[in-house]
């Protein structure tokens, strides 16, 4: 049992999450390797665990909706040797929590019960671990169990992501439904024997669907690279910074308070993953299947805060140049007179007007649109 | 012409400058006020009555950026805001990095335009069979990449070629296909596909699919775009118009892997095995698109009913040479030709 206790359990509707992060691989790396399980090649990660007990976090302590609130949340972590998890998840996390094939096939059977139970609900599911892409519309992640000698198939011990995502993809179901792979991708060698997909966990397909159900994917070229040692993955980063903030999109038809749209997660995603990789020096792709049609993912109370930055050309004019930003082109929010200018903004349409000293001419005022998920901007005076 | 509630004090228009008649009425919208709440969404060339005020605009463009704008709207005035296309990359264009280590080893069902330092426009040979493909090798990188070329056999130069370019991807050189720059509505959907902008751009992905197959009889773009609305669950009633595609251009395996993938759901035993029958004899060709491909595997895995199921290994095994190696983020299918000849 690996659900954790929600201050709105069992809300209905509510939002059903499922979590998964999986860096040990005891079969497969270490002293209790199996045959099967070296012929993989596979390392244990380092923070995939930790990766998933952040977003487990996320969900618990930042998540808001109020029309669908946290309504269950269900974790199976199975940290490598010295992995920290997140304190609040560690704490609360039953004794055994490892996410076998056995817990996460259990897990997932009450999950997608939860989710049936109306179909107002929201359901979130993130796994991250070893994994396949198998092609551009889904992938398998490697469960901890994988290449214990008493399963019969050599798959049996992972779980066809896009196969689940297609089985909770039936009438009645959660009718919104968020899905984040987090997979580090395998050599070519390694992923020709998962082509078939035989033995990993699926769920059989019914009828009808859901209203949206996008599935976030990404996949890494390596095991380890793709994560920064001892923190969380790329991926990861770049969904909760998406999540927290950066994502957000003003009110609409959809939603009258701002809130985290699937199209920006997916606008972000991409661009951001992509910058966080480079900025490591690794490859990391990034996917979209499932179906992703629009839907809220997470609201805010009030607008999250832009990081603006302002700076001034050439360098001589900043001494004793004034900055002033009005927000709708009337309301005077900052003044300043230090060159960059850096703080968190609230998002909207800024006059922005300077007034340099002599010889430097004043400019005519800039009209700004100041958005997520940051904004920068150079003036230059004559 | 859009009218909101209140009093409308003042006209905002906006127009986009991208070459093609049908994109410049057809791109996406977004009109915002100054706390960032959404006014109205509509399509380029629109007008719209507004308050006066600051207003900030999103237009997704050809390209598939997304480009913005403020606009200060008067009363009883017409505020007309113009964006345009940046000219498509094409060559001879300086602003690119010259990636001179590729080099064209070969080509299949395609005929070389023209060619510079990195760049590379192919037309269609006459009367082709399969999809066709070009080879390139890399200098210091072992692999040669094999790329399927998204040209139009059913189009005159040049509304018919593709363009290759040389490129670096995260330190290693690749290449990157896209549709000839006068193929201006196939060229939207790839660039639209590509930055991710899927949802504002349904309708224009709907629109210019149709358009690419019954106007403009663009086959491989037209292909792409029913890919990407059958990603998006969003291929509706287009049954006839895929049978269409499928059956005219057999040397187009896209076709009817799409087809198989809207029979499969069918009530009728016997439009499931026409579907499959469909599947099974394009999956023993190379598809045109990465989408196609991974459709293809998705279909053959997970076929509703348990017939075939040899056949349907046999063809995942055959398949699973270019999965193995493809690059997914390439929109037309890119692999790589290792050692043992995969």
């Amino acid at each position: 049992m690996a659900s954790l206790a929600v201050p709105n359990g069992g809300a209905a509707p509510g939002t059903h999450a499922l979590v998964i992060g999986v860096s040990s691989y005891p079969f497969a790396d270490g002293p209790n390797a199996t045959p099967v399980g070296e012929e993989f090649e596979i390392e244990n990660l380092t923070s995939a665990a930790r990766s998933a007990s952040e977003i487990a976090a996320w969900l618990l302590n930042e998540y808001r909706n109020e029309e669908r609130p946290l309504a269950s949340l269900r974790v199976l972590l199975s940290p490598s040797e010295g992995e920290t998890l997140h304190p609040t998840i560690e704490q609360l996390l039953p004794g055994e929590a490892q996410a076998t094939r056995a817990a996460v096939e259990s897990e997932l059977g009450a999950f997608r019960q939860a989710c049936r139970t109306n179909p107002a609900n929201a359901g979130v599911v993130y796994i991250a671990g070893h994994g396949v892409q198998v092609h551009k519309r889904g992938a398998v992640v490697l469960l901890n169990d994988f290449g214990d000698p008493s399963h019969v198939n050599e798959l049996a011990g992972a779980i066809d992501v896009a196969g689940c995502h297609d089985g909770m993809d039936e009438g009645g179901s959660a009718d919104e439904q968020f899905w984040f792979v987090d997979a580090c991708r395998q050599r070519p060698a390694v992923a020709r024997r998962f082509e078939r997909l035989e033995g990993a966990l699926t769920l059989g397909e019914r009828t009808g669907h859901v209203g949206s159900s996008p599935l976030f994917l990404a996949a890494s070229t390596r095991g380890t690279a793709a994560a920064e040692r001892g923190g969380t993955s790329l991926f990861n980063q770049a969904v909760l910074w998406a999540l927290r903030g950066a994502g957000a999109v003003g009110p609409d038809e959809l939603s009258d308070e701002w809130y985290v749209s699937v199209t920006s997660l997916i606008r972000l995603l991409a661009s951001e993953i992509e910058r966080l990789a480079d900025s490591h020096g690794e490859e990391q792709t990034f996917d979209l299947d499932g179906r992703p049609l629009e839907a809220v993912v997470h609201r805010f109370q009030t607008p999250p805060d832009v990081d603006v930055v302002l700076s001034l050309r050439p360098t001589a004019a900043t001494h004793a140049t004034r900055g002033c930003l009005l927000l709708n082109g009337r309301d005077r929010v900052f003044e300043w007179d230090t060159w960059p200018f850096q703080e968190q903004v609230e998002p909207g349409i800024y006059a922005l007007e300077i007034t340099p000293h002599p010889p430097f001419r004043t400019p005519d005022p800039e009209l700004l649109t100041v958005t997520h998920p940051r904004f920068a901007f150079e003036v230059e005076v004559a | 012409m859009g009218t909101l509630e209140g009093a409308p004090t003042g006209r905002l228009r906006v127009q986009v400058d991208s070459g093609s008649m049908f994109l410049s009425a057809s791109l996406p919208v977004e009109i915002r006020d100054a706390s960032q709440r959404l006014v109205a969404t509509a399509s380029s060339s629109s007008s719209i009555d507004v308050p006066a005020g600051l207003y900030s605009v999103d237009v997704v463009l050809p390209s598939g950026e997304r480009a913005q704008k403020v606009a200060t709207v008067e009363e009883d005035a017409e505020t007309e805001l113009t964006f345009e296309e940046q000219p498509i990359f094409s060559a001879g264009t300086t602003v690119r990095e010259v990636i001179s280590d590729v080099t064209l080893q070969s080509i299949q069902g395609a005929v070389l335009r023209s060619e510079s330092p990195g760049f590379w426009e192919f037309e269609p040979e006459a009367g082709i069979g399969e999809v066709p493909t070009a080879t390139f090798s890399v200098a210091r990188q072992h692999p040669k990449l094999i790329l399927s070329l998204p040209v139009n056999p059913r189009g005159s130069y040049p509304l018919n070629a593709c363009c290759v370019t040389a490129t670096r991807r995260r330190g290693t050189h690749t290449v990157r296909a896209s549709f000839g720059p006068e193929r201006r509505v196939a060229s939207a959907i790839n660039g639209v596909l590509e930055s991710g902008e899927w949802m504002t751009s349904m309708g224009l992905f709907k629109q210019a699919s149709d358009l690419l197959f019954h106007k403009y009889r663009d086959p491989s773009a037209a292909a792409l775009g029913a890919l990407t609305l059958h990603r998006l669950h969003q291929l509706g009633h287009r049954h006839q118009w895929v049978d269409n595609l499928s059956q005219g251009f057999p040397w187009l395996p896209d076709g009817p892997i799409l087809l198989a993938a809207l029979l499969k759901d069918r009530e009728s035993e016997e439009s499931r095995q026409s579907g499959l029958d469909h599947l099974l004899l394009a999956t023993q060709q190379r598809p045109l698109y990465t989408d196609g491909l991974s459709l293809a595997m998705d279909l053959l895995r997970k076929w509703p009913d348990p017939v075939r199921v040899d056949e349907r290994r046999d063809r995942i095994d055959n398949l699973s040479a270019y999965t193995a190696d493809a690059d997914w983020e390439s929109v037309p299918l890119l692999t790589t030709v290792r050692s043992d000849g995969a």
